[in-house]
C-alpha cells in the first residue's frame, strides 16, 4: 500500500511537472504610431542685469539661457525678439544685447535685439542646444527706477520630417 | 538630532519655494492646411502640447488671419498630451482672390515675472487652399461645413470667442497620437490577455501543488521508514 502511495505521488508530480511546457503561450500586440515635433525648452525662465548706473554695462555669461529642445524630433527655427523697456523715456529694446554660442559675450560683440524676429538657429535638432547670451547698456541720465523686459523665443517647424 | 530636523525641515521649505526655472513648449510639425470652398467653410487642427497645464493666447497675422476663427485662449493638457486647436476657415461667396490664402498662427506662453521676463511662442503657418465649386468634397477629409452653419466669422481675427477647442480627435488630424489595434484586435487582445493571466496564475498553483506533494511524499516515506 504504501508503495502504491509512493507511486502515484511520483506521477503526479511528473505529470504536473510536465504541465507548464505543454501550456501555449498567448502573445499580445501593441502598436503606436509616433508623430514628428518639435519644442522649445528656455533655461532659466527668467533673467536679470541686478543693479546698474546709466551709462553702466553688463555682458559677459551671467545672462544666458540655454534653448534646446526637450521632445522634439523634427529640427526647430528658433528667432528671438523683445520690446522695449521704457519707451517714453528712450529705454528702447535695442539696450539689450544677445550672441550665440560661447563666443559673443562681450556687449559689444553681440548684437542689438529687436521687436521684430531675428533667427537664433534656422534647424535646432533634437537633442541640440544653444547658448543665448544677453548684455545691457543703460542709457545715459536714465531715470532711476526699476525698468522690465520681455524677451521671447519663437519656435517653428512646418516642415515635417526634416 | 533636533537641529539636524530643523535644516531638514528647512532645507524642503527652501526647495519648495525655489520657482520652476524650466519653461518648454511643443508643437506638431507641418502647416496647417485646410481646403475651403467659396461660400463654405472647413476646419484644420494645431497641435500643440506641454508638460505642465497652463494657459496660451492665440493669435494669427497675415493675409489668411481674416479668413479663420479660433480660441482666444487655450488651456494645455499636463504631460505633454496633445491639445487640438481647432482653426476654422471660411470663405466668402464674393471671393475673388487667389486659391492660396497663407498666414501665420501664435500660441504664447508666458514665462515667469522678473527684471526680464522670457516668454515661449509657437508659430505655425497655415495656409487656407480655396476651391472655386461649392460642391467639392475636401480631400484631407475635413467635416464640410455650409456657410448657413459657421457662426458669425469676423473680418478680422480677433473676435474669436465663440469657438472652443473641440475634442482631441477631428477627423483631420495628423496621426500624432497612441492607438492601440482596432476594435476587434483589441477584442482578441482582451481574451488573450486573460488567457495569458489565467495562465501565470496556474503556473503558480501547479508549482505549488508539486511542492506540497513532494514534501507529502518524502514526509510518508519518512514516516513509515521510522515505523
Amino acid at each position: 500500500m504504501r508503495k502504491l502511495i509512493e507511486v502515484t505521488l511520483v506521477a503526479l508530480a511528473t505529470l504536473i511537472a510536465i504541465v507548464p511546457v505543454v501550456t501555449p503561450q498567448v502573445h499580445v500586440n501593441a502598436s503606436v504610431s509616433v508623430g514628428s515635433t518639435c519644442d522649445v525648452q528656455a533655461n532659466p525662465a527668467t533673467i536679470s542685469f541686478d543693479s546698474l548706473v546709466p551709462g553702466g554695462i553688463k555682458d559677459g555669461t551671467g545672462q544666458d539661457i540655454n534653448v534646446s529642445q526637450v521632445l522634439g524630433n523634427n529640427l526647430a527655427k528658433v528667432t528671438v525678439s523683445g520690446n522695449n523697456w521704457d519707451t517714453l523715456s528712450g529705454f528702447l529694446v535695442g539696450q539689450t544685447h544677445w550672441g550665440v554660442g560661447v563666443s559673443n559675450t562681450t556687449y559689444s560683440g553681440e548684437v542689438p535685439l529687436t521687436q521684430s524676429t531675428v533667427v537664433v538657429d534656422p534647424a535646432l535638432a533634437g537633442t541640440g542646444f544653444d547658448i543665448v547670451h544677453f548684455g545691457l547698456m543703460v542709457p545715459a541720465h536714465q531715470t532711476a527706477t526699476s525698468y522690465t523686459q520681455t524677451i521671447t523665443f519663437t519656435v517653428s517647424c512646418d516642415t515635417s520630417g526634416e | 538630532m533636533n537641529s539636524e530636523i530643523k535644516i531638514l525641515i528647512a532645507a524642503t521649505i527652501f526647495l519648495a519655494i525655489i520657482p520652476s526655472t524650466v519653461f518648454a513648449f511643443g508643437e506638431v510639425a507641418g502647416p496647417v492646411i485646410i481646403q475651403v470652398p467659396i461660400d463654405g467653410s472647413n476646419v484644420g487642427s494645431w497641435g500643440i502640447f506641454n508638460n505642465e497645464s497652463i494657459n496660451v493666447s492665440i493669435s494669427a497675422i497675415g493675409d489668411g488671419a481674416k479668413y479663420i476663427i479660433f480660441p482666444q485662449t487655450v488651456t494645455l493638457l499636463p504631460n505633454n498630451q496633445m491639445t487640438w486647436v481647432t482653426i476654422m476657415a471660411s470663405i466668402p461667396s464674393n471671393y475673388q482672390g487667389t486659391n492660396n490664402i497663407t498666414g501665420s498662427l501664435y500660441a504664447l506662453a508666458q514665462g515667469s515675472p522678473g527684471q526680464v521676463q522670457i516668454n515661449l511662442q509657437m508659430e505655425k503657418s497655415f495656409q487656407i487652399l480655396v476651391q472655386q465649386t461649392s460642391t467639392s468634397q475636401n480631400q484631407g477629409g475635413s467635416t464640410l461645413l455650409p456657410s448657413s452653419q459657421v457662426s458669425s466669422a469676423s473680418s478680422t481675427a480677433s473676435a474669436n470667442t465663440a469657438i472652443a477647442a473641440l475634442p482631441a480627435n477631428p477627423t483631420n488630424v495628423p496621426e500624432a497620437v497612441e492607438n492601440m489595434a482596432a476594435s476587434s484586435a483589441n477584442q482578441v487582445a482582451k481574451l488573450s490577455t486573460g488567457l495569458f493571466v489565467l495562465s501565470q496564475f496556474s503556473l503558480i498553483a501547479i508549482i505549488l501543488a508539486l511542492v506540497v506533494l513532494v514534501t507529502l511524499f518524502y514526509f510518508l516515506r519518512n514516516r513509515n521508514g521510522g515505523e
